[in-house]
């Protein structure tokens, strides 16, 4: 408050701060902004006040003549005071003062304001308020006041009339215009400003007392429960009138400090009714048989989903695909291929799932449920729709029945027959697509958002590029990533992630997780996919079920070996140990001497079989078709046993290294041999079935 | 070189000799005729783009590799364009109606290309995917209909693929060990289409004389040919489709021109 008597409008420097803002609209009729010799020391006044809640006095006052100096480390508001310049000084100071009022009075509890966006609630939670402990409820001096106030309404600022009222109510026990009328209407003539006159001590406040019995039984009630400390006296009070617990504490409360909570105008019931839910806020437990209890499975899935969604997991990578549940004219997706592959690979349905199938609705439609991937266009990125031959379309064709071209990442039935991943692509007309619901892939968008780039940027170096072939090189989906990998493997490559695809144009980084957010993750994955955690046994890395293939097929690594290394197969893309095959990066694949720590055998063995039936873009090859074994001069076996000899290699590939090493050369030669040895040095070799990459193979 | 015995319905009219006629309709039951031709490309392409082998270089490297999608001779005869008959309905000499009984068409991994660049298959028609060359080479075929196949033929080595169901349009065939390599396979459900040679020259035999037939014209590049000339007339062809309907004897078709803007 200045000298002159006059003050600063706190509204008026609210609107001043919200007035600096001109997102979307031009501010006209601006008021003009050089301040009177009073408004600039009311504004420095409150700008004291405010800079003293974060510098002591000495330094608030420095702070408001000098401003902050150019390296001071500050944060928050009192940041503009860094560099206050003797121009702006005015400008910054009603900034100042206009956003603490802002904060202050909680403005942005109900507006939306640029800047208050992680403010906190200006009020206390309310979400347990009901079993709140009383001794936690600051009662201050409010039960002096309200005797005062009922003993001697007339004689306070509300209106005159209802304070006769609330005199009368009082002596004469009626309950129908008792007090707490008054206090409604005085609520609604400005008395939740309580001014600093009636908050102040008074001579004979001690000399008034009132005794419950002696008003009207609702008032006498809460009045009771108020002396008594209790919620309910607390509660109606405060909705009676909010400020008047500052009584007798603005002597040695500062203007900030004093309550902000304004009076709403409530009549009696309406109070009650606002009493009875806040006193309702208790937090209880639902009864049990209401608390969802998560299978073990569901947890660690909600519980992954939670880090995921943290961390933006979905950001890059896809981790559930698009679903179309469609209802279709029989018939309309096309026909399906005859399976002739490995017969485990063959797709599982029950009777009941084949009957479902061919069930039609009223309308004559059958109804399936697609999982997939929509194809998109190399060049746009967006979903490609094409005609029932397949042929690309531009969506606005005329005279062409439109179709979408859906990769699948999941079996399904269509006619009764099954539709396998890894096949082609499904084309769904557009009218069974409308039929039935559409739900979109989650995450993934960055992969998308780059696929037409990736392939761009391909182009200039190779113009024969297959689209398909980029999202070997994007952040890959995740889906089906909890029955391919190892779940330790996935913990620690979390932790600290390295390069695996060396074809990937991105890396994935670190983030610097903690372990069980790594664990939730894992898990999350497992889960989602149906597949064991946290540990698996899997027979096929135990050391016996390897002495037993081997016993069952001689040569049975040394065999697959021979595969992997022959310049036929899998060196042609794979790194393997610390061999890498030249050429271009795009075309390399993930390093085969650490398959056995990350991924799952069975995964292995059937993805060698058929890596299409589990990415349905990968242009890895069928390396050993079902019905055509590799070269016997490799491995001796038909195609199943040659696939497995090449799972048992990679999922034992450290025991096979360590079988091609020796520790003679470093070991002290026997006596007699120390001379011959020192004439060529120690050797750090491999064992004499080194293994060499050969391309000479008879097929 | 324009045939007169050659009826192009072009939007549903029959022109003979310059004469307009609407609706005709010979059938001959029993008889069969051979229908040639030669694309022509009027006007300048742009030049075959080299590409670089980083794989295998002691295998690839010895090889001028070009981009092949648009391939001109001297003349401007343009290979590679595929014509095949279009329609479901056509009558299909006996001889040739079992694709299983003709001989096996071979892709090839050859210098560290395919050969052909465009082959034609009949459904039913056994595809050998040969490699001769001295590494190993993977055949990525991108079918729509029948399940896409991705073999790994090593070096010397072959496969052999039958498809079931036909495609509307010419399936891709790629090597990712080696991503230059490309190739396309049109799979038809009968013996009617042709890829035109080096020279622009094709030649579909056998076909039904009288039969109002829709045909289908595609390109790598160009994709459906939907203008072009025949005769020294333009024609327009919406997504590559027109009619033609075979009379007695040979018939050649002259050269059909298209310009040159098509493929850049």
């Amino acid at each position: 408050m200045a000298k002159s008597g006059s003050v600063s409008d706190p509204a008026a420097d609210a609107v001043a701060y919200l007035m600096q803002s001109t997102e979307g609209w031009e501010p006209k009729d601006i008021p003009a902004s050089s301040l009177t010799g009073d408004e600039r020391q009311a504004l420095e006044e409150l700008a004291t006040l405010y800079l003293e809640g974060r510098f002591p006095a000495a330094k608030a006052s420095d702070v408001l003549k000098n401003g902050l100096p150019e390296d001071a480390a500050i944060r928050g508001d009192e940041e503009v005071f860094i560099g206050l310049a003797a121009a702006e000084r005015d400008e910054v100071l009603l900034n100042y003062v206009g956003k603490k009022t802002i904060g202050k009075l909680a403005c942005y509890g109900c507006h939306d304001i640029p800047g208050f966006e992680d403010a906190k609630p200006a009020g206390a939670a309310l979400a347990d308020w009901g079993r709140k402990d009383p001794s936690r409820i600051a009662f201050e001096q409010v039960a002096h006041f309200v005797m005062h106030d009922l003993a001697h309404g007339k004689e306070h600022a509300h209106g005159d009339e209802a304070a006769e009222d609330a005199h009368h109510g009082a002596a004469d026990g009626h309950s129908g215009h008792g007090p707490d009328e008054s206090a409604d209407h005085a609520g609604t003539t400005g008395a939740d400003s309580l001014g600093s006159a009636e908050l102040a001590y008074r001579a004979d406040d001690d000399s008034v007392h009132l005794s419950p019995e002696s008003v009207d039984p609702d008032t006498g009630y809460f009045l009771e429960k108020l002396l008594g400390h209790e919620r309910e006296g607390f509660l109606w009070q405060k909705l009676r009138q909010p400020r008047s617990y500052d009584y007798k504490k603005v002597e040695n409360k500062s203007y900030n400090e004093r309550y902000r909570m304004p009076q709403f105008p409530f009549d009696a019931k309406q109070r009650e009714a606002v009493m009875t839910f806040v006193l309702g806020l208790v937090a209880e437990p639902p009864a049990p048989e209401f608390v969802y209890n998560p299978t073990p499975r569901e947890q660690a899935r909600l519980d992954g989903l939670v880090v995921a969604e943290r961390f933006n997991c979905g950001g890059c990578h896809t981790l559930q695909m698009d679903r179309w549940d469609i209802a279709y004219e029989p018939e309309t997706l096309g026909f399906p291929n005859d399976f002739n592959d490995y017969s485990f690979l063959r797709g599982h349905f029950t009777p009941k799932q084949v009957e479902q199938s061919l069930r039609k609705d009223a309308k004559g439609r059958l109804q399936t449920s697609l999982v997939g991937m929509p194809v998109l266009d190399p060049e746009t990125g967006k979903p490609q729709f094409v005609d029932e031959d397949g042929i690309p379309v531009e969506p606005d064709e005329e005279d062409v029945v439109l179709h979408r071209p859906v990769m699948l990442w999941k079996d399904t039935l269509v006619d009764g027959e099954p539709r396998l991943v890894g096949g082609p692509s499904l084309f769904v007309p557009e009218d069974a697509i409308q039929a039935g619901k559409h739900y979109p892939a989650k995450g993934g968008e960055l992969a998308r958002l780059l696929f037409p780039v990736v392939i761009e940027d391909e182009r200039e170096i190779n113009p024969n590029v297959k689209p398909d072939d980029a999202w070997g090189w994007l952040p890959p989906p995740l889906v089906g990533e909890g029955t391919k990998v190892q779940s330790p493997w996935l913990h620690k490559f979390l932790l600290n992630p390295h390069p695996i695809r060396p074809a990937a144009v991105l890396r994935m980084p670190k983030f610097n997780l903690q372990s069980s957010q790594a664990a939730a993750l894992t898990d999350y994955f497992a889960s989602v996919d149906g597949a064991d955690y946290p540990y698996v046994y899997d027979s096929r890395l135990d050391d016996s079920s390897l002495a037993e293939a081997e016993t069952r097929y001689p040569e049975h690594l040394e065999g697959a070996m021979r595969i992997v290394t022959n310049n036929n197969y899998c060196v042609k893309c794979h790194l393997v140990g610390d061999y890498a095959p030249p050429g271009n990066p795009k075309a390399l694949a993930p390093q085969l001497g650490r398959v056995h720590e990350r991924l799952r055998p069975e995964y292995v063995y059937e993805w060698i079989a058929n890596p299409k039936r589990f990415l349905p873009y990968t242009g890895m090859p069928v390396n050993i078709p079902h019905d055509k074994p590799v070269s016997q001069d490799l491995y001796v076996g038909d195609s199943e046993q040659q696939v497995g000899g090449l799972t048992d290699l990679l999922m034992h590939f450290d025991e096979f290294a360590k079988r091609q090493f020796s520790l003679d050369s470093y070991l002290p030669p026997p006596a007699g041999e120390a001379a011959s040895v020192g004439q060529t040095g120690p050797q750090n070799v491999a064992s004499a079935t080194s293994i060499q990459i050969d391309s000479r193979v008879d097929n | 070189m324009f045939h007169p015995a050659i009826f192009l319905h072009a939007a549903r009219i029959a022109i003979v000799g310059g004469l307009i006629l609407s609706g005709s309709q010979f059938v001959r039951a029993g008889e069969w005729a051979s229908l040639k031709g030669r694309f022509v490309v009027d006007g300048d392409t742009p030049a075959p783009v080299a590409i670089t082998a980083d794989k295998d270089i002691e295998v690839c490297g010895k090889h001028k590799l070009v981009n092949e999608e648009v391939v001109v001779a001297e003349d401007g005869g343009l290979a590679n364009v595929v014509i095949f008959v279009r329609s479901k309905k056509v009558t299909v000499h006996p001889d040739l109606e079992d694709g299983s009984k003709a001989a096996p068409v071979v892709l090839d991994n050859k210098d560290c290309r395919f050969e052909p660049h465009v082959g034609f298959v009949q459904t039913e028609q056994t595809l050998t995917i040969k490699n001769s060359d001295p590494i190993g080479h993977n055949s990525n075929i991108a079918t729509m209909k029948n399940s896409p196949s991705n073999s790994l033929i090593p070096s010397k080595g072959s496969s052999d693929v039958t498809f079931s169901r036909d495609e509307a349009i010419p399936a891709a065939v790629t090597c990712n060990i080696h991503p230059w390599m490309k190739a396309y396979l049109v799979i038809r459900p009968n013996p009617y289409g042709a890829v035109s040679g080096k020279d622009g020259s094709f030649v579909i035999e056998n076909l039904p004389v009288g039969e109002e037939l829709e045909f289908q014209l595609w390109h790598e590049k160009g994709g459906y040919l939907d203008e072009f000339k025949i005769g020294g007339k333009k024609t327009d062809a919406k997504r590559g489709r027109i009619d033609f309907t075979v009379e007695s004897g040979d018939t050649d078709l002259g050269d059909i021109v298209i310009d040159a803007k098509v493929f850049k």
